[in-house]
């Protein structure tokens, strides 16, 4: 802060004007006489800074937070946030030094990049609240809220590598009001205590929560901040969902009798599903899982006892390992691959039964496929054996692309014959974007005008290739 | 003299001025796919293979060829090469040495003694059996599931998996429908192309989605390698080009997101040169069995033969006395492409710089709407686009699991082939398998195949195949 005051001073001097005067005015700030600053002043000092500023601020807290966790020499570590007045000693400020910093408010806001995003003009308050604050478009392609979510999970896994967090205990299903809390979030409880390595249970100093996921992963202690990112998301997606359904109903109803008459019924339905699977499932896709994916990164629990995690209280920490590509094949995925060849194998000899087999010294035309597939059936055994046997290092491989060049595939499929090259491409290439190019609008656009553009004029007018280009009615 | 005449012939035909500009077309987006290591060499080779379909085959192969040999050096060039030193490369002599030492003089020389040979070998090969056919082809199978990187029961599935899908379609003897679920759209069988873009193509797509590539450096000290590492090089290339040996590892190790390329810890390739100089002379060395037998020895060749076979042109020993002119275009294009190369690579140090400064993200609803308008052109058929995404699926699915899809590729395109002798020798031998195994050359070639499996088994057992380089990799990384 102290830097940024001086450089704003240095920014803002005109000439030879002495600064004297204003650093007269300036020592009598509370950051000078006690060395703390009112809430108020550091709130208009970081919604002030501009956004490459915030952002080199943001990455060197950052550094400075983990250097705090586990400091290498003691003039690094970092005050910031850190109530001098009912300290009695340095050693009491060490101790407390990080669970003070996680209570305190702006550098929480501040790292988790919850600042208030400044613009150029005045929205009408209703549009503000919609569209950009905490609105239904803001960051949903956006992924800057996910880039913050590794460093507290760092933050967490120093907490547990310190011993700091040993083991932690949720609320019992009997607790009507927790329950209940459990059956609306599925797996997702909060922490009424945690131990640490000295053995003493202590109610938690900042809001941290178990992520209890439906599968045998592993349970994840995840902190405030990322449940209320995830619960944010999720109910914006509930939203944008709603919104989507409404917009179907009204569109319906006014072309009612009109359009749906002359509409070939299969395309009409196939339509009037993608509009309504396909909108939430993007959001859901785009918007949800990537905070839930990302809970993998957060440190590994697992129940005290025998007792099924469901109804476990208390959780103890496993220290696995936190990269998801450093996971291995477990459970049922083994042995997936070799079921697929043998599901293969099983078709293929399904198809083939029908064909004539060997006559004479002659091949048939089923003699080979009825060979191959046999083989093929065996070699699908194998895999099987080997996954069973061998374990494997898992590739890692994003679910998102492919549902998203499926999706755009699918659109082309329907699309070419009614209605030409370039709208089939135009969607095509427009739908790859958004998965590709999420947060660029301008880029998405840019690159779908130069995507119609040069493969309108490659195939149709330098190859000559047959395409029919505009739709036919 | 005949060699010399027919280079001559090949040298007249190929500087045709629209010759000229597909050799540096292909070099410059082969580059520039290279530079991006989204793809690999085959995926891009595949990515244009659709639309040389309405090329004449001499232009067709050119524009491959120069694609081909473009993507290579793309991919082992180091992204930023030129960034901060594009005005003192070209005055770098160990660079311009190198390039040209490692990579244009092999070529070169194995280009033309390919030539030299190849009518001897051609007609040497004609005397060759229905039953050494076959059993060639299941020697170049075995020694590529042999060379696989990951499992080699995987690989021999994809193999198998390959044969399997090249027999949907109508039987080539007595036109009845196999496999195709009463669908008139199977009945010529699943494309090629399709196959090829969906695997190659979409899959990495799929799979390379959202991450991005950090600079590389220039190792200037690696480009200037001694004379033994280049020779091992050579050697190994020669080997894998006629074997299809070590194929995938070659074609693949320096693809960006590849599991099996050996990298140094800073995640640089290693070696550039040799690496350059082993994939440069593979693709040479392996178009002398393709030329002359008819047989790729890897994917990329796999993409060739199909390239051929769209414009009717079945690659064996006839070849040479069939379409002369072709035969000859393809070896001289080999030596042409690297004169082409080199300028291109030493002076368009700037323009690459903004090349390699696209992200994959920007190129891909380009690449992807692309590929579905190529696809699309080849039948106007929306059922090949679909079966593009199925293989595409398929790809990504090959991937997660560590299947080669070089196997897949290759199996494909030997399919018809195999399966064509497998039933003439039969028919010849009245069905005696002793008879078949009996034939010295047949019987040698085969007891080759089965040694090559059951060393490359032992090997991998004492070397406790059970972790992949990928997880030796992320276990050391994790470690």
């Amino acid at each position: 802060m102290t830097l940024h005051i001086g450089q704003s001073l240095e920014a803002e001097r005109k000439g030879d004007e002495p600064v004297a005067e204003r650093l007269l005015q300036l020592v009598n700030l509370p950051w000078y006489r006690t060395g703390q600053m009112p809430v108020w002043l550091r709130q208009r000092l970081t919604a002030g800074m501009t956004s490459s500023l915030y952002e080199q601020v943001r990455q060197i807290l950052d550094g400075l937070l983990l250097t705090n966790v586990a400091p290498t020499r003691k003039n690094v570590a970092i005050d910031v946030g850190i109530g001098q007045a009912g300290a009695t000693s340095k050693t009491a400020i060490e101790e407390n030094r990080l669970s003070r910093q996680m209570r305190d408010p702006i550098l929480l806001e501040f790292h988790m990049l919850f600042r208030q995003r400044r613009v150029a003009f005045r929205l009408p308050p209703i549009v503000a609240r919609n569209l950009l604050r905490s609105g239904l478009l803001r960051n949903l392609f956006g992924r800057t809220s996910l880039d913050d979510l590794p460093s507290s999970a760092k933050i967490l896994h120093h907490l547990v590598d310190r011993g700091e967090i040993v083991s932690v205990q949720v609320q019992n299903k009997t607790d009507v009001a927790a329950a209940d809390r459990v059956g609306r979030e599925g797996g997702i409880r909060e922490v009424c205590g945690i131990v640490g390595a000295s053995r003493v249970g202590i109610a938690p100093s900042y809001s941290y929560y178990l992520y209890l996921p439906a599968s045998s992963a592993p349970v994840r202690l995840l902190d405030g901040a990322t449940i209320a990112l995830y619960r944010q998301r999720r109910s914006r997606a509930w939203r944008l969902s709603l919104i989507n359904v409404g917009l179907m109903l009204l569109l319906g109803a006014s072309l009612y009798g009109t359009a749906f008459d002359h509409a070939n019924p299969g395309v009409a339905v196939i339509l009037m599903l993608s509009w309504l699977v396909g909108p939430p499932a993007m959001v859901y896709v785009f918007h949800v899982y990537p905070v839930v994916q990302r809970f993998a990164l957060f440190p590994a629990f697992q129940p005290v006892g025998d007792q099924p995690r469901i109804k476990s209280r208390d959780f103890i920490a496993t220290n696995q390992a936190a990269s998801p590509s450093a996971q291995t094949e477990t459970g049922w995925i083994r042995v997936a691959p070799g079921v697929l060849i043998i599901a293969l194998a099983c078709l293929a000899l399904y198809a083939g039964s029908t064909l004539p087999g060997l006559r004479g010294y002659s091949f048939g035309p089923g003699t080979m496929p009825y060979v191959v597939s046999i083989i093929l059936l065996v070699l699908g055994l194998a895999v099987v054996v080997e996954g069973l046997m061998i374990t494997r290092s898992m590739i890692p491989v994003t679910f998102t692309p492919v549902v998203g060049l499926i999706i755009a595939g699918a659109v082309f499929f329907v699309t070419i014959r009614p209605f030409g090259l370039i709208i089939a491409i135009g969607l095509a290439s427009m739908i790859t974007g958004i998965f590709y190019l999420r947060n660029r609008p301008g880029a998405i656009v840019r690159v779908v005008l130069v995507t119609v553009v040069f493969i309108v004029l490659f195939f149709v007018y330098l190859l000559n290739l047959p395409f029919q280009l505009w739709p036919r009615f | 003299m005949e060699v010399l005449s027919g280079l001559t012939q090949g040298l007249n035909n190929l500087l045709q001025p629209i010759n000229i500009f597909l050799m540096c077309l292909g070099a410059l987006v082969g580059i520039w796919f290279g530079l991006l290591r989204v793809l690999s060499p085959t995926g891009t080779v595949a990515a244009v293979l659709a639309i040389t379909f309405g090329l004449p085959p001499i232009e067709g192969i050119v524009l491959l060829t120069a694609l081909t040999f473009g993507v290579l050096y793309g991919n082992v060039l180091p992204r930023s090469q030129l960034i901060g030193s594009a005005a003192k490369l070209p005055a770098t002599r160990g660079f311009r040495f190198s390039l040209v030492s490692g990579a244009l003089l092999p070529a070169a020389v194995i280009a033309f003694v390919a030539a030299a040979i190849s009518p001897t070998v051609a007609s040497t090969a004609l005397l060759l059996g229905l039953a050494e056919y076959a059993a060639i082809m299941i020697l170049v199978l075995s020694a590529m599931v042999a060379s696989a990187t990951g499992s080699m029961i995987r690989a021999m599935t994809m193999c198998i998996f390959g044969l399997l899908l090249s027999m949907v379609g109508s039987d080539l003897e007595t036109g009845m429908g196999r496999m195709t679920f009463d669908e008139a759209e199977l009945a010529d069988g699943i494309g090629f192309v399709n196959i090829a873009v969906g695997v190659f193509v979409i899959a990495d797509m799929m799979r390379n989605f959202g991450s991005m590539v950090a600079g590389d450096r220039l190792r200037f000290s690696a480009m200037t390698q001694t004379p033994p590492s280049i020779l091992r090089a050579i050697g190994l290339g020669i080997f894998g080009g006629l074997t299809g040996a070590g194929s995938k590892f070659l074609l693949d190790s320096n693809t960006r997101d590849s599991p099996e390329g050996e990298r140094d810890s800073a995640g640089q390739p290693d070696h550039p040169l040799p690496s350059a100089a082993e994939k440069d002379v593979l693709v040479t060395t392996s178009f002398v069995p393709f030329m002359i037998l008819g047989l790729p020895t890897h994917a990329l060749g796999a993409l060739i033969v199909g390239a051929f076979a769209i414009h009717g042109i079945v690659p064996g020993p006839q070849v040479i006395t069939k379409q002369p002119e072709l035969y000859w275009v393809v070896f001289v294009s080999f030596i042409a492409i690297h004169l082409v190369l080199i300028p291109i690579v030493l002076i368009g140090g700037r323009i690459y710089n903004l090349i390699a400064s696209t992200t994959f993200s920007t190129i891909a609803p380009f690449l992807f709407a692309y590929c579905c308008a190529a696809i699309y052109s080849v039948n106007n058929s929306p059922f090949d686009v679909a079966c593009m995404l199925v293989f595409g699926v398929f790809g990504v699915i090959m991937i997660r699991f560590d299947f080669d899809r070089n196997m897949l590729l290759t199996a494909f395109v030997l399919g018809p082939l195999l399966e064509e002798n497998l039933r003439r020798t039969f028919l010849i031998a009245r069905g005696s398998l002793p008879d078949i195994l009996g034939r010295p050359i047949a019987g040698s070639i085969l007891l080759l195949a089965g040694v090559i499996l059951i060393i490359a088994s032992v090997v991998r057992l004492r070397r406790n195949a059970a972790v992949s380089p990928f997880a030796a990799r992320v276990q050391g990384r994790s470690a």
